[in-house]
């Protein structure tokens, strides 16, 4: 075995490798596409920070999500509107009792309170719609979840919830305009004021700052820098807790369920109420995750929540492999670099990089160039037109990589439900037999217990 | 065919100037170059929005285009972002402008995009922005004097159209139909505010719709004198033929600058004398010349947003030129000083001298397409003028007198 | 399917569902509220009519697309994303040949390509109609049929031929991988205005005793679905092709073994299925005379509420099921605020879900 060979082997088989390949190769790529677009230092570290961001909180959400699908085998394609929930619960409880202008008033609690608001709100969201819907089989469950998503977001788009009070208590969606999120509390530990910079640091914020701008990075980026860590930080703890539920007597039960549900009830489990205890589980950490991405972004509207973000946080979690914290988190990463921000760099990239003076106005007229032999004009189109063609790339990787690996970069993990592994003892038997050929029936078995169950 | 090419220039400068920012880079000294004036461009260029942003990022890009076609000293460098009518892609857009070192963003359209891109990445980083939002939350939010807009508060407009109705045209009972985001909502509920008269049913609708008839119905089943349409151009397009189709031209029809759009008349086929409007275009010093250069260039009538587009690019450049560096906060002292009253006139016809002036250090005031443009304190511009318009029997899309709010 | 199938299942399902009383109960209130506000004037008999009629012709042809996609559902067993922007590339293919035909001579094949949405053929100079050019109309939709045919055959031999033995979710994200595609090399070559297309100078009949009027080109959507869901009826009903769908839609496994050709009922059911999607799409813009490049995408929200609410595999549910949906989200209009008519379908159908677990027509399928 070649060192190469090696290399990929351990880099396929170690999580933490695997990761860390990942994020490197991301970093790279990225640090090539800041230079050619002739980026600073502080301009380079500012896009892998973005992209850091991106992959933690598609990780998050996958993660989540991988809760639902990839253990239970619940198909939710409603996330846009559990985040929405808890998002929205969190800067109602938040907002300030007297709004100032422009504003909408809330209940002026404490952002603690805020979050396991949002969260517990975004679970109770959860049972609602899954105790009537699990009766039906997975594509049926997956419709009521988008359009439960879609209600949820035309009733926080309607004015009718503009402003309104409840038992004396003023509070309100702000309507399409949106309501204002809490300030990040990370800008408290930095700035004196966090509504006003200029009031001056606190001594945490003096020396960090000093530090930092002593290599050249600004406030701004430091200060997106320590949110984007705290992100991992939070990244971490969604990774140990999902990977002890799935090791974890309840998620064994939970992966019989996706694997046979009547005989996982056979055994006598209430699998219904294992699928709702679930279902609400991942909905509270869905919550959370759509907290801590689009609370900490200042203002929160309804056009966040669109389904196009729920599609998005399924195409990480399959391109990463349901079923697979691990893969959960690289296909985070995967989709954020190569899906989300990759195209956009391409396309910026190739807008800086060529330049074609003249461009036609419309097609036919880009195309009537080609009958004369000449390319410039389609191509000086092109240049012109490239925002819709970056979609059109989004849309050929995804292709690409659905044929190339169609069950995601770790979906050939099957976990297996049993807390021992009895096919792996299998495969050992197998081993010390002489006529290799009888291996390979157990092939796909066999590959997935020679893994981790992470 | 080929003589309908027209030139779309800024690709070119862009890849030269940035060749050059290259250079600037590795020698460690780009404020050096101080004749580069950086103006990064933020429109959404697809999602819900996308028709709307693409010909407001052309215009946007024009001003640069006719300085760098001018033989000044100064080289216009322009980077375009597309939104995608999206605040989370907004803000990503936004930093990587901030990323390659451009002071001043010109849009973005959306008041969700503009405050999300205010709060999270020009104040932080000191960068000015002139947005084209129209919402009146834009005029009191506390954005350390970094936001400017060049079109008008929804608060002035709504004003301009309840008076066009209950002075000129003697309305005394209205409905309203406007689009269902922030736009059409904040526009319409600051209208039913302004009027002086019963509103009887407030409908809303969503754009893309195959039909608007049943919306409709239900808008005008009170039997309103008038009924005020909040739309877009290709929501409007669909809208009036869906209205002249199935219900009587005896109900007047108000309207906004979304039809005020010559495209309208061939698109909608119908006697279209019942509608008047209120535009907030067609008092500027400027319009004329734009409106040429616009045509010549992509060969196609401006529309909506496309006026203040040019004017939110122009007066960027034009601070830029007289503050003398790419410093967002020093283009943001400057905004005032080159676009009100006293100075020299420059107007989208001298726009390249102007700029050399500004780089001079003279008084300049800069005279735009959408009005004379003059900010207040808040960033908003002053006293925004209206006027009234309307179509005549054979089509033809004509404007009448300015409409003042005291 | 028999409809006494589907009362004696209604009626089996009464005695264990409180929930099909309840919802009987809300039903009877509504109707009884609506007699009342029209008795009483509140809600006159034309606003009524003209709900109706808007939410009938709309759910034809959410009728008519979901037909196809319920289809491609229960015989290859996945939501195919890029059903709404086949209706979107069926339609624009199918415009554009009645453009060609309706203004050739006066315009540029150019100006023509764009159909409007730029250069100089405009709306009134071409003028294409039912009634003024009917030759071009009728070239157009059957232009979109075999193109959209064409389109899906080409994309299921590229693309999701080679997933066949993956999960349903691989193909559903690959066909959102499509749609992307598709539409926005739509929007890269036309751009992402929308103007009007069609000529409105067509004929009006008018029912004088409520003043409803009715449009030559509604009339011809109406007509034209009808008859390809009779078509497509006949077909699955009495046909060889039809039996061996519907079998294979039943059980794959079993209907290969008994010699049913699977690869080449897969193709049929890609040349039905995207046949009536590309007339749904040309037809759509024929009655709402404007065509955008995310028309289908806008759509493919209710063409799915419509399949899953009428069973999935069942033609009559999706046809059943795209008239619920479509008069659900006009009729809504006399009890909710405008913001919510959508709401109201998407609620409608998970409705009914919660009392017909498997949708209206569910447990059979394609019949």
């Amino acid at each position: 075995m070649s060192y190469t060979d090696r290399l990929r082997d351990w880099l396929l088989t170690d999580d933490a490798a695997l990761m860390l390949g990942v994020m490197t190769g991301l970093y790279a790529l990225f640090t090539v596409f800041g230079t050619v677009l002739g980026l600073n230092f502080a301009g380079i570290v500012s896009t892998l920070q973005q992209i850091t961001f991106f992959a933690a909180v598609y990780a998050l959400l996958a993660l989540a999500l991988n809760l639902q699908w990839g253990y239970a085998g619940l198909l939710n394609i409603g996330v846009a509107g559990f985040m929405a929930v808890a998002v929205y619960t969190m800067a109602m409880l938040t907002a300030p009792v007297n709004a100032p202008a422009g504003g909408v008033p809330g209940l002026g609690l404490p952002i603690w309170v805020g979050i396991l608001g949002g969260m517990t709100v975004a679970a109770v969201a959860g049972g609602v719609v899954a105790l009537p819907a699990l009766r039906l089989k997975a594509d049926y469950f997956a419709i009521v979840t988008l359009a439960f998503a879609e209600i949820i977001r035309i009733t926080y788009n309607s004015q009718l919830f503009q402003t309104f009070s409840v038992a004396g208590f003023e509070m309100g969606t702000g309507a399409s305009r949106g309501i204002p999120a809490p300030t990040n509390p990370v800008l408290s530990l930095y700035y004196t004021d966090p509504s006003n910079y200029s009031a001056g640091t606190t001594a945490f914020g003096s020396m960090v700052f000093g530090a930092f701008g002593a290599i050249g990075l600004d406030e701004a980026l430091v200060v997106d820098i320590t949110y984007t860590l705290i992100l991992i930080g939070f990244l971490v703890l969604y990774y140990v807790l999902l990977s002890r539920i799935a090791n974890s007597p309840f998620g064994r039960v939970l992966k019989a369920i996706r694997n046979d549900e009547l005989v996982a009830r056979s055994l006598g489990k209430n699998t219904r109420w294992f699928k709702i205890k679930t279902f609400m589980l991942g909905c509270a950490l869905m919550g959370f995750a759509g907290i801590l991405w689009q609370g900490s972004q200042s203002l929160i509207t309804p056009t966040q929540f669109t389904p196009m973000l729920t599609f998005y946080i399924f195409i990480a979690l399959i391109i990463g492999g349901a079923g697979s914290n691990t893969g959960s988190v690289i296909g985070g990463a995967l989709f954020a670099g190569l899906l989300f921000q990759g195209p956009v760099f391409v396309s910026r990239i190739v807008e800086t990089v060529f330049s074609l003076g003249t461009a036609p106005n419309t097609f036919p007229d880009a195309v009537a160039g080609l009958a004369a032999l000449r390319v410039e004009p389609l191509l000086a189109y092109t240049l012109s037109n490239l925002a819709s063609l970056r979609f059109v790339i989004v849309g050929l990787v995804l292709i690409y990589l659905m044929l190339k690996q169609p069950t995601g970069i770790l979906g050939h993990r099957k976990e297996i439900a049993a807390s021992i592994d009895i096919t792996e003892r299998v495969s050992r038997e197998n081993s010390v037999t002489p006529p290799q050929s009888e291996m390979n029936p157990s092939d796909s078995q066999s590959r997935g217990s020679g893994e981790d169950d992470r | 065919m080929v003589a309908n090419q027209k030139r779309r220039e800024f690709i070119a400068t862009v890849g030269a100037v940035s060749a050059f920012g290259v250079a600037g880079c590795l020698s460690g000294d780009e404020n050096a170059s101080g004749n580069t004036i950086k103006v990064g461009v933020m429109q959404p260029l697809t999602g819900p929005l996308g028709s709307v942003g693409e010909p407001a990022r052309d215009a946007a890009v024009l001003p640069a285009q006719q300085v760098n076609d001018a033989d000044i000293e100064a080289e216009i460098d322009i980077q375009t972002e597309d939104t995608q009518t999206d605040p989370q892609a907004a803000v990503s857009a936004a930093q990587s402008l901030v990323d390659a070192d451009y002071p001043a963003i010109s849009g973005p359209l959306s008041t969700a995009t503009t405050l999300q891109v205010l709060q999270n990445v020009c104040k932080p980083n000191q960068i000015a922005e002139c947005t084209l939002a129209t919402a009146p939350t834009i005029t009191d939010v506390d954005d350390n004097d970094l936001l400017f807009r060049t079109s008008a508060s929804d608060a002035l407009m709504s004003q301009a159209v309840a008076q066009l109705a209950n002075e000129g045209m003697d309305v005394s009972s209205i409905s309203t139909f406007a689009i269902n985001d922030s736009y059409g909502q904040s526009l319409a509920n600051a209208f039913a505010d302004a009027f002086d008269g019963n509103v009887l049913e407030q409908v809303s609708f969503e754009s893309g719709q195959s039909s608007y008839t049943s919306k409709l119905t239900q808008a005008l089943s009170g039997d309103p004198d008038a009924l005020f349409i909040v739309a877009f151009t290709e929501n409007g397009i669909k809208i009036l033929r869906d209205f002249y189709s199935d219900f009587s031209s005896d109900t007047e029809i108000l309207a906004t600058s979304g039809i005020y759009n010559p495209a309208i008349p061939e698109n909608v086929n119908a006697d279209l004398t019942n509608i008047t409007g209120v535009t907030s275009v067609g008092t500027g010093p400027s319009l004329d010349h734009f409106n040429q250069a616009f045509n010549d260039e992509y060969g196609s009538e401006p529309g909506q947003f496309t006026w203040q587009a040019y004017d939110a690019t122009a007066t960027l450049m034009l601070a830029n030129a007289a503050a003398d560096s790419n410093d967002g906060a020093a283009i943001k002292d400057n905004m005032r000083q080159i676009a009100n009253p006293e100075g020299t006139e420059v107007t989208a016809d001298n726009l390249a001298e102007g700029v050399e002036m500004a780089m001079n250090g003279d008084d300049i005031n800069y005279q735009g397409v959408t009005s004379d443009i003059t900010f207040d304190d808040n960033g908003d511009v002053e006293s925004g003028t209206y006027s009234e318009y309307w179509f005549t029997s054979d089509g033809a899309l004509e404007t009448g007198d300015q409409i003042s709010i005291d | 399917m028999q409809m006494s199938d589907f009362y004696s299942g209604l009626r089996d399902s009464v005695g264990d569902r409180p929930l099909l009383v309840v919802l009987g109960v809300c039903v009877l209130i509504l109707l009884l509220d609506l007699v009342r506000q029209l008795s009483s004037g509140a809600l006159p008999a034309r606003n009524l009519a003209i709900f109706l009629k808007n939410g009938i012709v709309l759910g034809l042809i959410v009728g008519l697309a979901g037909v196809g996609l319920s289809m491609i559902y229960s015989i290859l067993g996945f939501a195919n994303f890029a059903h709404g922007d086949y209706l979107t590339t069926g339609a624009f293919a199918g415009w554009m040949t009645s453009y060609m035909i309706a203004g050739f001579g006066a315009f540029g094949l150019g100006d023509l390509f764009l159909i409007g949405i730029a250069g100089d053929a405009t709306t009134v100079g071409v003028g294409a109609g039912v009634a003024t050019t009917p030759i071009a109309i009728l070239a157009g939709l059957l232009v979109a049929i075999v193109f959209t045919v064409f389109l899906s055959v080409a994309i299921d031999r590229l693309i999701y031929s080679r997933l066949r033995d993956e999960e349903g979710i691989t193909l559903v994200f690959t066909s959102l991988g499509v749609a992307l595609v598709l539409r926005y090399l739509i929007a890269f070559v036309w751009g992402q205005n929308s103007t009007g297309l069609t000529s409105t100078a067509e004929p009006k009949f008018s029912v004088s005793s409520i003043g409803l009027q009715i449009n030559a080109h509604e009339i011809t959507v109406a007509v034209c679905s009808l008859l390809l869901m009779f078509a497509v009826h006949y077909l699955l009903q009495y046909t060889k092709l039809g039996i061996a769908m519907r079998a294979m839609a039943d059980n794959r496994d079993l209907a290969s073994v008994t010699g049913i050709p699977t690869d080449r009922i897969v193709r049929s059911t890609w040349v039905i299925g995207g046949g009536l999607t590309g007339a749904a799409g040309y037809l759509m813009t024929l009655e709402s005379g404007t065509l955008a490049f995310n028309t289908g995408w806008t759509l493919l929200l209710l063409i799915f509420a419509a399949v899953i609410l009428g069973g999935i595999g069942s033609i009559y549910g999706a046809i059943f099921g795209g008239l619920l949906i479509g008069v659900a989200s006009t009729v809504s209009l006399v009890w909710l605020p405008s913001g919510f008519t959508q709401a109201a379908a998407f609620a409608l159908m998970i409705v009914v879900l919660i009392v017909r677990p498997n949708g209206l027509f569910g447990g059979v399928t394609t019949a």
